[in-house]
């Protein structure tokens, strides 16, 4: 919807979007609002970015708030419980549905380059999984050494792809 | 509660993930740990996120609310506010960055740990959620749905709770 609206009135073109967003996906906090300061930023210096941000908080998150007090009212009554016991289990598949959709680009790529780099993201995954899980590690660590072990294990492994090329061109 | 460490422990949860459910990991484990939270808060929290307009990342002003009331619900949206400004800076200085091998695998890997993080929230979520082979099926119908990104989350929430009141409320 932001996107229509933006290329729509010709606030920006498509590839200035498209790169804000992709700077959205990699620094910290929820990726519509930081799509939000970059784009208002951009549009209307700090002005803009206060305005394209009250537009987008405030009124999700009051009605965020009030459903969420609402259903705290009715949480008790047998058909509500009920509703919950279906939608609960629900969002854990969703959570699961997130996390594939998460990694399925990377192992895309893992494919490509081969299976010594498949085997390192299978293994950084389930070990991340299993020091959180099992371990009771601090989510911060296990990110740290997940990025930390991926760079050295990648360095250390050449794509399996740029092998062929290598021999060839020798 | 100290409304100074929750605020503190929301902005973290922030400040440490990029966007959706990556707080999730943060929160579960400084909340549960302190004891200000249920597992169930996170997951009604994480399914009112889902279905309140807004980003989906607003999930954690839910569960503000469900552990701390209004105060809860506006320290979250606080915590929630000040990070994505960061994004400026990081863009500032991603264009210099982003072609460096080493920047690139360390962001594979971080992309890898959270994934394997979402993997393991989901699966403790699940042992208080799922009670029995009704609810897996739920789940399971869920992950399916979600994966064919044919049906809006929207709908299969909806579906989820009138499974819920097939199958619980007679």
């Amino acid at each position: 919807m932001i996107h229509q609206v933006c290329i729509q009135r010709g606030w920006m073109t498509e590839e200035e979007f498209v790169r804000n967003w992709a700077l959205a996906q990699i620094s910290p906090g929820v990726n519509l609002v930081k799509l939000t300061v970059l784009l208002g930023h951009r549009l209307r210096g700090w002005p803009g970015l206060i305005a394209a941000n009250a537009g987008l908080l405030l009124p999700s998150s009051l009605v965020t708030v009030l459903m969420t007090a609402g259903f705290s009212a009715i949480r008790d009554q047998p058909l509500v419980k009920a509703v919950m016991r279906g939608i609960l289990p629900a969002t854990i598949g969703l959570g699961l549905a997130m996390a594939v959709q998460m990694g399925q680009p990377l192992f895309v790529r893992a494919v490509r380059e081969g299976p010594a780099r498949i085997g390192i993201h299978v293994a950084v995954l389930v070990s991340a999984a299993l020091l959180l899980g099992a371990g009771g590690v601090s989510p911060v660590v296990v990110l740290l050494l997940a990025g930390a072990v991926t760079t050295l294990l990648l360095a250390m492994v050449p794509a399996g792809n740029s092998t062929p090329e290598k021999e060839g061109t020798a | 509660m100290n409304p100074l460490i929750f605020l503190w422990l929301f902005f973290k949860a922030s400040l440490l993930s990029t966007g959706g459910l990556g707080n999730l990991p943060f929160l579960t484990k400084d909340l549960l740990g302190l004891g200000w939270a249920q597992p169930t808060d996170f997951v009604t929290a994480i399914a009112v996120g889902q279905v309140s307009p807004g980003p989906t990342g607003l999930w954690s002003i839910s569960l503000g609310y469900l552990t701390f009331g209004w105060l809860g619900a506006i320290l979250a949206l606080v915590a929630l506010s000040i990070p994505p400004l960061l994004v400026l800076g990081v863009a500032a200085i991603y264009g210099r960055l982003e072609t460096q091998p080493a920047v690139q695998n360390f962001t594979r890997g971080l992309s890898l740990g959270i994934v394997g993080l979402t993997v393991a929230i989901s699966l403790s979520l699940a042992s208080s959620t799922i009670t029995d082979l009704r609810g897996i099926v739920i789940a399971a119908g869920a992950l399916g749905l979600s994966l064919s990104k044919r049906v809006p989350i929207l709908l299969i929430l909806v579906l989820a709770a009138v499974a819920g009141c097939l199958l619980y409320g007679g």
